[in-house]
């Protein structure tokens, strides 16, 4: 079973060290976990597919109608990439609404603050 | 009880609208690098309109925008970095519901509105059903001249808001508004962060406002850059258009207290 080919060794393994990778950045706090599961799944399903690549692979490239297996794996990863890309806008789009109302906030917290000084200069003056 | 600029102004007021002074109003002047023409805008409010309070939300500018703004003596909050004019008169709603403003006016900060004419939209404002008065430079002819392609695309933009909303509108881009309190409540809580005259436009008629259009006078740039490029218009005219039809197939926005 394990008598890969050059290329089909690469296919399993980038994908495997990847998904390592993603752990040990989730083990260092560097990666959020919520964040990572995409990220797992997608090199999960690709190492899979690359090790399985004579039954499973296959048979789903035949199911997409593509004639040349690993053609599929290219597919199906440049397919999760499309998701995890959406997934960085969405999470982009968040943050952006969230630090636009922290902007927000802070002018309006700063136009208080100069409120409150002027009007305790007028309140020492009057001392 | 809202600060210094009231006072300073209030206790030599003139008597030019004495009719509405009840009403507290609230200037709205969103600025990014204004500086040429800030101080020249303020005082022309400031005259126009003695009783009212002025804010000037700085949006992140780069020159002494807010130097010019405290150096006349309103209020100026300062964003920490560039939002876009939308989340800056965002800024200045959430303020004027803050301290209960009855009504609040957006005067851009580049000279372009001419203050006098605040009156105008405060009467039609008070005198009608309106929540929303928007200052038109198309209902009469009064000598603004829009280069070609601009005009093109208002009017596009004009002919599918009026559809949309079942009303006539003939100038959605304008900046030169007043708003009551329902309006300002709900901009408050919901305004498009860039290119956000048009879109606001079409929200706030779904959310139930009425909106009325009074003719005004446009003036050229006092100073600065204007913000329009072929390239930003074309891009203003998709997203607006976009954003106006995604809108409609969101919920109706709801319009919280009144």
């Amino acid at each position: 079973m394990f008598s890969l080919s050059r290329s089909e060794w690469i296919m399993v393994l980038v994908p495997l060290g990847l998904f390592i990778v993603v752990l040990e950045m989730v083990r260092r706090r560097r990666l959020r976990e919520d964040y990572s599961l995409l990220w797992l799944g997608t090199f999960g399903v690709l190492i899979v597919l690359a090790i399985l690549r004579d039954s499973l692979l296959d048979e789903v490239a035949e199911f997409m109608g593509i004639f040349y297996p690993p053609t599929a794996l290219f597919v199906i990863g440049f397919g999760l990439m499309l998701v995890l890309l959406l997934q960085f806008s969405s999470v982009i789009t968040r943050l952006a609404t969230q630090s636009k109302q922290a902007a927000q906030h802070i002018a309006l917290l700063n136009a208080r603050v100069r409120e409150l000084e002027s009007r305790l200069a007028e309140l020492d003056e009057q001392e | 009880m809202m600060g210094k600029q009231e006072m300073v102004s209030e206790s030599t007021a003139p008597t030019a609208s004495t009719q509405y002074a009840h009403l507290r109003t609230l200037v709205i002047i969103p600025a990014y690098n204004e500086e040429a023409s800030l101080g020249r805008v303020i005082q022309q409010v400031r005259e126009a309109m003695p009783g009212t309070d002025i804010i000037v939300i700085n949006d992140g500018s780069r020159d002494a925008t807010e130097h010019v703004g405290l150096k006349h003596g309103v209020t100026v909050a300062s964003l920490p970095y560039n939002l876009g004019i939308g989340s800056a008169m965002q800024t200045g709603f959430m303020y004027a519901r803050e301290h209960g403003y009855d009504v609040a006016f957006q005067v851009d900060g580049d000279g372009q509105h001419d203050p006098t004419e605040l009156h105008e939209l405060l009467e039609e404002l008070v005198s009608t059903s309106a929540d929303v008065v928007i200052g038109s430079r198309y209902i009469e002819d009064r000598g603004y001249i829009t280069p070609a392609a601009r005009r093109l695309g208002i009017v596009i933009l004009a002919r599918l808001i009026s559809l949309l909303i079942g009303r006539k509108v003939t100038d959605p881009t304008s900046g030169f508004r007043a708003l009551n309190r329902r309006a300002i409540s709900f901009c408050a809580d919901d305004y498009p962060f860039d290119y956000p005259e048009p879109e606001a436009v079409v929200l706030m008629k779904r959310a139930g406002l009425e909106i009325h259009e009074i003719p005004v006078t446009m003036n050229p740039r006092y100073g600065g850059q204007s913000s329009i490029t072929p390239f930003r218009s074309a891009y203003y005219m998709v997203k607006v258009i976009m954003a106006i039809v995604i809108g409609l197939l969101r919920g109706r926005p709801r319009l919280v207290g009144g």
